[in-house]
């Protein structure tokens, strides 16, 4: 679909505006709870021991280009850094995008900085390895051996090279944790990570851990839209039902509604 | 194919601002558009930063407006759908600039790894290497393709090369798409291993993901097909049918796997559309967006 249709420009407004009035309610003070995420919880103690191992924490961002999932990988990385320059450990960071580079450089600075290491900072650490999905791969696993890394984040978009990576760091004795919302590398990770962030819990990370308003707000919107498009399969199911019972045959009705302007499957 | 300038003002901005130019006009372009672009990377450093931040939060929500209309008004006399690739392109241009980065920050690691004589220094001397070598290949095929060779003109018939093709071909075809090769193939070892370790029995999840991954493999396999078709599949008992291994195996994947692929696709949907609200919103926080976590 390249351009909305009537559903989707109804549907599309509803689930911003319960999205962004939520946010709006959550600053106004409203209070609001957010269930544990174990993936989550474990940032600050995969962090932690590594410090106590003397050995370096590698943060992959998958093969994303500087999109939103990467820009949240960023904020995690931003997160990670900062609990590692406490202890004056480093971050590996290898790359796929060199346009990722003055950014992380920035965020990371400002890490150790911010908890008054900054000569921690070591800029060769942001390493960009090859645009090439399987060079990549083949980079990480070898910064992985050569460096033996204790801990290993895997956040952002990755493709069939999770399971290389994530298998790597099983055999170096890593304890890792990946968030990924690429529902098809989802498997591999949870086979091989000691904690795997799903889906939408990715999206929840930021709001996690700093407890802000504002995301905090933005989960209660998406939570609202969930229960909107329940609602919604719930109707298509009762009125194919119905439509069945009544008339013998399914009415297309709704589902014309629904995917009109859809090309494709 | 001459693209379609349907975009409002496009025509006019085709035909007085960006139409082709040739000859001396085209390198005063060149020049002429790095000038400018250094001015404005000039301009944008010289801004304090909270003016900086706020050009930034304007131009990302200019930006997330086009496109919201550009998404959301009808296909029809849509005036803003022929400015999507030209702006694709700018994006792609502007991302090129960055590929220089990439080589500054590979040639530091490697460089220093050489000079300092660290462990492994020999793998960083074979980067460059093969870097140069792509490098000279790439280009000595691509704008001189007849020096030393022994054809007088770029041969067309299948197999046949000049020296700087064949050299590209051997790089890049015969070195470096195998050895990409190789490592996807690393992956079949890995399948195994990660399975084995995900479907020992130390939980009732993994006990159920054994018994289902069972199901599912034999499903997928003559001998499983063969040991459940004793099973009825038609007459009075035919609704045993469904215990088939194949059948069964069909089931989970189309019933239980993909309703629950699906709801995870839903709450990543959602999550994508909330921060991108953000995002566009300039509601976000964080390190990236100007307010630290």
């Amino acid at each position: 679909m390249k351009h909305a249709n009537l559903f989707m420009g109804i549907l599309l407004p509803i689930l911003s505006v319960l999205i962004v009035g939520n946010i709006w309610a959550a600053r106004r003070g409203k209070e609001l709870f957010i269930r544990k995420i174990p993936g989550v919880d474990a940032i600050n103690e995969a962090v932690g021991r590594a410090a106590e191992m003397g050995r370096p924490v590698l943060f992959s961002v998958g093969l994303g280009g500087i999109d939103i999932v990467t820009l949240l990988a960023f904020e995690v990385i931003g997160y990670v850094t900062r609990q590692a320059a406490q202890f004056r450990n480093r971050v590996i960071v290898p790359v796929v995008d060199p346009m990722a580079i003055p950014v992380l450089e920035e965020i990371m600075r400002h890490a150790y900085t911010s908890e008054g290491r900054p000569e921690a900072f070591d800029p060769n650490d942001i390493r960009f390895l090859s645009p090439s999905q399987f060079a990549y791969a083949a980079g990480v696993v070898g910064i992985m051996h050569r460096e033996q890394v204790a801990t290993n984040f895997f956040f952002g978009t990755f493709y069939a090279e999770s399971l290389i990576l994530a298998e790597t760091g099983q055999h170096v004795g890593a304890v890792q944790i990946a968030g990924t919302p690429s529902a098809l590398q989802i498997p591999f990770f949870i086979a091989t990570c000691d904690y795997t962030i799903i889906g939408e819990e990715y999206y929840a990370t930021t709001a996690y851990l700093t407890r802000e308003p504002t995301l905090l707000g933005s989960l209660v919107g998406q939570d609202w839209g969930k229960l909107i498009l329940l609602l919604l399969i719930l109707l298509g199911v009762a009125w194919t039902m119905a439509a069945l019972l009544l008339h013998g045959q399914p009415d297309n009705w709704l589902l014309n509604f629904v995917t009109a302007g859809v090309s494709g499957g | 194919m001459e693209e379609e300038l349907t975009g409002i003002g496009q025509k006019w901005l085709a035909e007085h601002i960006f139409y082709p130019v040739e000859g001396v006009y085209l390198y005063i372009a060149i020049v002429g558009s790095l000038g400018l672009w250094a001015l404005l990377i000039a301009f944008l450093q010289s801004l304090p930063p909270v003016a900086r931040r706020r050009l930034t939060v304007v131009c990302t929500f200019l930006a997330g407006l086009f496109y919201s209309i550009e998404f959301f008004w009808p296909e029809q006399g849509n005036p803003l759908t022929g400015y999507i690739v030209p702006l694709g392109t700018f994006l792609r241009v502007m991302g090129g600039f960055t590929v220089g980065l990439g080589l500054i920050s590979l040639c530091t690691v490697h460089g220093k790894a050489i000079v300092r004589r660290r462990e492994g220094w020999i793998n960083s001397l074979a980067f460059f290497v093969a870097m140069m070598a792509m490098i000279v290949a790439g280009f000595w095929q691509q704008y001189w393709p007849l020096l030393g060779s022994r054809f007088t003109e770029v041969p067309t018939e299948p197999g046949q090369y000049t020296f700087s093709q064949g050299l590209y071909e051997v790089l890049f075809n015969g070195m470096l798409n195998p050895l990409e090769s190789t490592m996807f193939s690393i992956l079949a070892f890995f399948i195994v291993s990660a399975a084995y370790r995900a479907f020992r029995i130390k939980s009732a999840e993994a006990t159920l993901m054994m018994v289902a991954a069972f199901i599912v493999m034999l499903g997928q396999v003559p001998v499983g097909v063969i040991l459940t078709n004793w099973i009825p599949a038609e007459g009075t008992l035919g609704f045993l049918g469904f215990f088939r291994l194949e059948r069964l195996a069909n089931w989970l994947l189309s019933g239980i796997n993909a309703a629950a692929f699906r709801g995870i696709l839903f709450g990543t949907m959602f999550g994508y559309l909330a921060i991108s609200l953000r995002t566009w919103l300039s509601l976000e926080r964080g390190a990236y967006f100007g307010q630290p976590m």
